[in-house]
């Protein structure tokens, strides 16, 4: 199914976004509400705006 | 807890229950009732000012307590999440608010042709660049104009929904209305999410003779998007639906829809169905010519009708999907109550043999004047008494 997976220069994943802020791997369970909680509450966001 | 008390909850799960019932392919004691009232309707029946009230979360949580307790609906309703103050702080084109306080949406178009290769390759990338500055001019502004307005309208919304919320619990615990969550997020058709957000209803009917190659991959481009956008978080359940309401085809020549607008949707719904979620769609205006593709769509599929045919709706599509709609809401406007009653029944002799069927009118009751208030009554009181298998 990976080609129905959202690719976007502005939606990143829980893996990139660790990447992006330079926060160690071993974080990704601990940063999954505050690093990608926002990320998803953003393109909730943009869904309302674009809809 | 006192006995009013113990008398709802029990009303509530057994509401629960029917719909649960339906979605897992059992025949429910009653039928689901699943009639919306909008925010703006609830304000007018409660007698609250449309252009002011809208503002305030008290005054609409006042007026959903009021037409809930005014309506035995099934489901707790009287919200409309498109607030006027979130688009006021942006400056939006896209939704307005009409003379009347009524929020209206414009057809406009938020990119341009030429702009089709950029879509194909990152939606997202051309919403936030081009689309959220066309739609919104504070947005358009350079920062921190856009950023300061971005963040107000978001903490608008979080400071209403976060009162809205509980207070929608309450409600329906109060009144004994169905408490659990069925539907979950919305979505569009790829082909849909195109023509209104992207290319506008005129620009598409242009787009797919001038661009079809075009048309034809924006739609494969926007699939990963649309099944993004309406993939719940929960737990996989075909008790949760996912929500899409279906625009274009109506419009559209068949072979049209059969080439640019069916095969992105089919595989939407088949993506969302096999991971485990159930699909709630309206199908808007009269389908009676797309009924052969609808019976193509996963079992248990949820469809409510505007306009057609329920015999043969019935016929062709109540043994695989579950059907919904068709009540004309012109009579509960203009009707009478023995009017009302004698097509209640009408439908229900139709439509709920066997099960598969949840009650709905053909669309949402928008304002006041759609439903008079002994209509809609009647309507309810006679599903709860005629709808028992």
């Amino acid at each position: 199914m990976s080609e129905i997976e959202l690719k976007s220069e502005y939606y990143k994943t829980l893996e990139e976004n660790l990447e992006k802020y330079c926060i160690p791997i071993e974080a990704i369970a601990k940063a999954k509400e505050s690093i990608q909680g926002p990320e998803e509450a953003l393109f909730e966001l943009l869904v309302f705006l674009i809809t | 807890m006192d006995h009013a008390n113990k008398v709802m909850i029990e009303q509530s799960q057994q509401r629960n229950q029917n719909f649960i019932d339906i979605y897992e392919g059992r025949m429910p004691k009653k039928i689901p009732i699943a009639i919306n009232i909008d925010g703006a309707a609830a304000l007018e029946y409660a007698g609250k000012n449309l252009i002011l009230d809208q503002y305030s979360a008290d005054e609409m949580i006042e007026a959903m307590d009021y037409t809930n307790g005014l309506f035995d609906t099934d489901l707790v309703v009287g919200f409309s999440s498109r607030l006027p103050s979130y688009y006021k702080i942006l400056g939006a084109r896209n939704y307005v608010m009409g003379g009347d306080g009524f929020m209206q949406h414009p057809n406009i178009n938020g990119i341009e042709p030429e702009d089709y290769d950029e879509l194909i390759n990152d939606p997202v990338k051309v919403c936030w660049e081009k689309v959220i500055p066309k739609f919104y001019s504070e947005l358009a502004k350079p920062a921190p104009y856009n950023m300061i307005a971005l963040l107000k309208m978001y903490v608008s919304m979080k400071n209403v929904m976060a009162k809205i919320g509980p207070a929608a619990a309450h409600i329906a615990a109060k009144y004994g209305k169905v408490t659990q969550k069925f539907y979950s997020k919305r979505t569009r058709a790829p082909f849909d999410l195109l023509a209104d957000t992207f290319r506008s209803f005129t620009g598409i009917s242009i787009d797919i003779r001038k661009y079809p190659q075009k048309v034809l991959e924006a739609c494969e481009a926007l699939l990963p998007l649309v099944l993004k956008m309406g993939i719940p978080a929960e737990k996989p359940s075909k008790t949760i639906r996912v929500g899409i309401a279906l625009h274009m085809p109506t419009f559209m020549r068949e072979k049209d829809f059969a080439k640019f607008w069916w095969p992105t949707y089919k595989r939407m719904v088949e993506y969302i169905t096999e991971a485990g979620f159930g699909v709630y769609m309206f199908c808007e205006d009269d389908w009676m010519r797309y009924l052969d593709y609808l019976k193509e769509l996963p079992a248990g599929c949820e469809m409510q009708f505007e306009y057609g045919e329920p015999k043969i709706i019935k016929q062709k599509l109540g043994d695989k999907h579950i059907i919904e709609g068709l009540f004309p809401i012109s009579l509960l406007r203009t009707g009478s109550i023995q009017e009302v009653e004698r097509k209640t029944k009408e439908l229900i002799d139709i439509l709920a043999p066997g099960g598969n069927y949840i009650f709905n009118l053909d669309k949402g009751i928008l304002r006041a004047s759609d439903a008079k208030v002994e209509n809609l009554q009647t309507l309810l009181k006679c599903i709860r008494e005629y709808g028992v298998y």
